[in-house]
């Protein structure tokens, strides 16, 4: 087994599933998290440049992050050049959402940048300044995406509700 | 109203939770990310090869093939002392590793037989005053084997004297052009086994360095010498691989003293 071989089942072993966690806030469904955590996961060891294994696991988080963000582009890209292609709205995979599910839907209804600053900022605990250089922006704008996603969570939230009891 | 970052942060904790674990086979990935490997390997080997079969092409127009008369064959002046002279690679300058008139042939490593195919130059044949000796080369082989090489007419031929290369080909360079060789590859094959020899005729094989001639030669034929080279032997479980000879590789090499 080679070097990176070796360290390509390590990564999905031990930290397989906080791979595919960062994926799912990132985008929202299970299936296509995991088809993230994979796909970056060929494309980082894929190259032969990424010989660090040491900060591999940063490799395959910030393609995961730019997978998403060029696939959620190319999503918004098709709707606007087929507007009769677009389905009648998606069965509400979170209808019996409790407070969790109403945040994956809330996040759902943000801009992808919107989401991944939300993400990278409060989930992977990045400063502002690395979100920044993840997404190509200026600290601002993230600070910015970062404020109008708070609000529109806000909105869709509401303010804090106690914990429901299931029956 | 914000939510309060601290709540935000336990939430988002708790959907990323709903994720679960990843139902990932690392063997799947690692086939994936090997084919990506090749495939990019490929495609940089493609455009190396593109522009190697370049090199190569102008390189042979450039020098000549063997199957080509050199302009320099017939009726040429005498020879000149500095191609028959000591060889250039006494000198301390760095040289090319490259078939050059004038340059000493010093082989280390080769041997007529590597991985049990066998090469023997034949006796050579006169053939006309002005033009150079009809040359034969034999394969035995000590096991059935497809052989897998250049056409017979593009094998590295060399003529020497006192071990100095005076003429041959295809790749020979006038002395002091350093300019990289090679041979277009054509994929030929011929089968050789234990009891049956494959035997060839090289082609006409007349090329000679500057200022030397076949009569010249021909005047004093036990002076030279003849040496078929091919490049390193990789034996395969179903072929045999001719590699192109190099001067700084390991050969599979024959001599024959030049006769009439």
């Amino acid at each position: 087994m080679t070097a990176w071989d070796a360290a390509l089942t390590g990564l999905v072993q031990q930290r397989g599933a906080a791979l595919k966690r960062y994926g799912y806030l990132l985008c929202g469904d299970g299936m296509e998290a995991e088809d993230l955590v994979q796909e970056a996961l060929v494309r980082t060891f894929g190259s032969r440049r990424r010989a660090d294994i040491a900060h591999v696991e940063g490799y395959v988080r910030t393609v995961m992050l730019r997978l998403y963000l060029d696939r959620a582009r190319r999503r918004t890209l098709r709707r606007r050049l087929q507007p009769l292609a677009v389905a009648a709205p998606q069965p509400d995979r979170h209808a019996e959402a409790d407070l969790r599910g109403d945040l994956g839907r809330a996040l759902g209804e943000l801009s992808p940048r919107q989401r991944a600053c939300v993400v990278l900022h409060y989930y992977v605990d990045l400063p502002i300044r690395e979100c920044a250089e993840l997404l190509d922006l200026n600290p601002g704008a993230v600070k910015r995406y970062l404020h109008e996603a708070r609000l529109r969570l806000a909105e869709r939230l509401g303010p804090p509700q106690p914990a429901r009891e299931d029956h | 109203m914000e939510p309060d970052d601290t709540s935000l942060r336990d939430d988002l904790d708790a959907v990323a939770a709903q994720a679960g674990p990843l139902r990932l086979d690392p063997t799947q990935v690692i086939g994936r990310v090997r084919r990506r490997r090749r495939r990019r390997t490929l495609l940089g080997a493609t455009a190396g090869t593109a522009l190697t079969l370049l090199t190569v092409t102008a390189v042979t127009a450039v020098v000549g093939g063997g199957g080509r008369p050199g302009p320099t064959t017939a009726g040429g002046p005498q020879v000149e002392p500095s191609i028959l002279g000591p060889s250039p690679t006494g000198s301390a300058a760095p040289t090319p590793s490259v078939f050059e008139c004038g340059r000493r042939l010093t082989l280390t490593d080769a041997p007529s037989s590597r991985s049990g195919l066998t090469m023997t130059v034949g006796p050579t044949r006169f053939r006309a005053a002005g033009l150079g000796p009809a040359l034969t080369v034999t394969f035995t082989a000590s096991a059935a084997t497809q052989v897998v090489s250049s056409p017979p007419t593009l094998f590295q031929v060399l003529y020497l004297r006192d071990g100095t290369i005076v003429g041959g080909g295809p790749m020979l360079n006038v002395p002091g052009d350093p300019t990289p060789q090679g041979i277009d590859a054509v994929g030929y094959g011929f089968p050789v086994a234990p009891d049956r020899p494959a035997r060839f005729d090289l082609g006409p094989r007349d090329r000679l360095c500057p200022s030397l001639s076949w009569q010249q030669v021909w005047s004093a034929p036990s002076a030279y010498e003849v040496v078929v080279l091919q490049g390193p032997v990789e034996r395969g479980p179903e072929q045999t691989t001719l590699g192109i000879p190099a001067l700084d590789g390991p050969l599979l090499a024959s001599r024959v003293g030049l006769s009439r």
